[in-house]
């Protein structure tokens, strides 16, 4: 410890140093009593210590002070303690107990199975972004390998009839917003000559999705911020999405549809 | 206890404390008017709590601790012009001469112009000799805070003190 801080420290202490042994202090006094200048300059701070507490108590007390107290106090009553009643405390039965811990339970169930079961829908953005998310753009074939096969609770038979001779493959199951399974199906597709455009071919039940497409026609998402282009429509109760691996989106239009959309 | 008992005890708080309150008072507000009422009303206050009190040898504590409260709630002035910052007077002043003339006057003049928690901390120092354990007590703050407010404000009373003609940061301009 330096002189500068030992000083400090001391300065709490009284001028007779009982409180030197006092642990806070026990350091500082310890550098003190080996140092010769702080030793010094301490005497005379305990010095002019003992006059600032002569001088501090040098208040004249006025004449009659005491008893102008005294009279004071005696004018007004003395309030005895109050007794506060305190109401009995209030005890849940058992069997309220039971009915509120079952109560907790159920909601708690509830709050869980709403977040992680199944939400009332999701937006048709939220479902580009998870599955912008899932396959992200790479020059290599989307992988499916690592799914299961669709096992969801609505009926991923492809209805639109110009898709349903596209599709290459059986479908897999995805859980896009839902853990009670799959929500949504999907299909390898190839089109066109040779069978050389080809992509995804995702299908959503349109109930689960709070703001599903309309158009019955493939429509092409304008966002530049999807990596890949991506066309979705709308079948009967069936939302279509369409990610491509090879080719461009006009060619898979035209292909199908006959022109451009 | 019976109201006369509790009417014998209050006097008899009142003889042993009433001095050092009223001076505890005067030197926190640098007014004789509010030492008084200070005083009266710490008291008043005891009388009111009475039942609050429950150890007999901490009465002096719960008094001083009741009148540094009033004080700060309802009797302290407005200290805008009259306190100096802490650090314009904090320096080490370590080759203060220990035998400097001191009144009274001159030493509430500069108490004046402590800010007040390093007021309260420093005039139960020096006014009843206090340790700086039942210094933390009395202001309910922790050990440490009260040692570094008693080592600046005394180190910034000293400087105060040591100048022989202090200059008046209360007077008008």
């Amino acid at each position: 410890m330096d002189c500068q801080s030992a000083r400090s420290m001391l300065d709490a202490s009284r001028p007779d140093r009982r409180d030197w042994q006092e642990p806070e202090l026990r350091e500082a006094a310890q550098h003190a009593l080996n140092c010769g200048p702080c030793e010094g300059v301490l005497s005379e701070r305990d010095i002019f210590d003992r006059r600032l507490s002569a001088t501090m108590a040098d208040v004249a007390i006025p004449a009659g002070l005491k008893e102008w107290l005294l009279q004071t106090l005696a004018a007004k009553p003395i309030v005895p303690p109050v007794a506060i009643e305190v109401p009995p405390r209030f005890r849940l039965s058992r069997r309220a107990w039971l009915v509120m811990a079952g109560t907790l339970i159920v909601a708690l169930l509830g709050g869980w199975a709403y977040w992680f079961l199944g939400r009332g829908g999701v937006t048709l953005n939220e479902v580009y972004a998870d599955i912008n998310s899932r396959f992200p753009l790479t020059r290599e074939r989307i992988s499916l390998e690592h799914l299961r096969p669709f096992n969801g609770r609505f009926d991923a038979t492809i209805t639109d009839p110009r898709w349903i001779d596209a599709v290459t493959s059986e479908p897999v199951g995805l859980n896009l917003f839902s853990l009670w399974g799959h929500d949504a199906a999907i299909y390898r597709f190839a089109v066109g000559r040779s069978r050389s455009l080809s992509g995804l071919l995702i299908l959503m039940d349109a109930h689960a999705i709070e703001d599903p497409p309309t158009s019955p026609v493939p429509t092409r998402r304008h966002s530049r911020y999807d990596p890949r282009p991506q066309v979705t429509w709308r079948h009967g109760d069936q939302v279509y999405v369409c990610i491509l691996e090879r080719g461009t989106l006009d060619e898979v239009l035209r292909a199908m549809y006959g022109g451009t959309k | 206890m019976s109201d006369g008992q509790a009417q014998i005890e209050i006097s008899r708080l009142v003889e042993e404390h009433y001095e050092f309150l009223y001076r505890f008072a005067y030197r926190l507000s640098g007014s004789p008017q509010d030492a008084e009422d200070l005083t009266q009303q710490t008291f008043v206050a005891a009388q009111r709590n009475w039942g609050q009190l429950r150890e007999g040898d901490k009465a002096r504590a719960w008094l001083t601790a009741i009148l540094r409260n009033l004080w700060r709630k309802s009797f302290r002035r407005p200290e805008a012009g009259a306190v100096i910052p802490l650090e314009a007077v904090a320096e080490p002043a370590d080759d203060f001469p220990a035998d400097v003339p001191l009144t009274s006057e001159e030493l509430q003049a500069a108490l004046n112009q402590l800010p007040e928690e390093y007021r309260a901390a420093v005039v139960l120092f020096y006014l009843e000799d206090q340790s700086y354990r039942e210094i933390a007590e009395i202001l309910e703050i922790p050990i440490g805070t009260v040692m570094s407010r008693l080592s600046r404000g005394k180190t910034a009373l000293r400087r105060l003190l040591r100048v022989e003609h202090p200059v008046d940061l209360t007077a008008e301009e």
